[in-house]
């Protein structure tokens, strides 16, 4: 989990440590449309994951999207 | 027609200690009784939302005569209902955009983020020598034109080839970006 967090992290432009599989995506102002169209791209690019719009707008929580790239 | 305002969100709005305390149940009927059809989401920036749609009914009661209901299409976004204008919200970091039109319009606002060539890749920017400032102006600018057509997220971005006959950059400061596009009328 750790791996993808950071690569989460990283899209959101946050330090690295910032998250935990338990942080609430709306709590941060970087959880906004950037974000979301380039977690789409990385899960495609690095994972080979179609991942739409809509399945990124259920997820709630960082593990949310850990478990579905791990998935 | 274009009218835009971009306002940064005040610290006293986004600190007020009333607001954290109102349980989604309340948020819900304060827009049911007001003039929006706000949609059920799950997840939902109220502070920002709040303070986007008081500047808009602000934009929308100075250049226009009476209010209006606000539909969402299938995409959830504002749809008009009866066509006469068209209205488009943004919020990124400290800031919203708000913009009216008599043609459909789309604006978009983003903090300047440092440059990820994964996603430039995949909404079809060669980003090759661009500046963190110029990639997030051009995302900016391809979500403005998806905001215009009523998508949103849920068109390609790859497809979207921008024309400076249509789509304007707006000068904010060195740490924002904001774009506008204007459709063709209906």
């Amino acid at each position: 989990m750790t791996a993808e967090l950071k690569l989460i992290e990283d899209i959101m432009d946050l330090d690295e440590g910032t998250l935990t599989t338990d942080s609430i995506l709306d709590d941060y102002d970087d959880w906004d449309s950037m974000t979301k169209l380039s977690l789409i791209a990385l899960a495609k690019n690095k994972f080979s994951k179609d991942l739409n719009i809509e399945i990124v707008r259920g997820f709630i929580t960082a593990g949310d999207i850990c478990n579905f790239l791990n998935s | 027609m274009i009218k835009y305002l971009i306002k940064k969100i005040p610290k006293y709005f986004i600190q007020f200690p009333f607001f954290p305390q109102i349980s989604e149940k309340k948020i819900y009927k304060f827009f049911e009784n007001s003039f929006f059809d706000f949609p059920i989401t799950k997840n939902c920036n109220y502070h920002r939302r709040i303070f986007a749609y008081n500047t808009l009914m602000k934009l929308i009661r100075k250049n226009i005569a009476s209010p209006h209901n606000f539909l969402y299409n299938e995409y959830g976004r504002i749809d008009t209902q009866n066509g006469d204008f068209y209205v488009n919200i943004s919020y990124s970091g400290d800031y919203i955009a708000v913009i009216l039109s008599d043609c459909p319009v789309g604006i978009d606002i983003q903090k300047v983020r440092r440059r990820n060539d994964i996603l430039m890749k995949h909404i079809g920017v060669n980003c090759k020598n661009l500046s963190d400032f110029s990639a997030t102006q051009i995302f900016s600018q391809k979500e403005s034109f998806s905001k215009a057509l009523s998508q949103g997220l849920n068109m390609d971005f790859n497809k979207i080839i921008i024309k400076n006959a249509c789509t304007h950059n707006i000068t904010i400061n060195d740490d924002y970006v904001c774009a506008y596009t204007k459709g063709e009328k209906r």
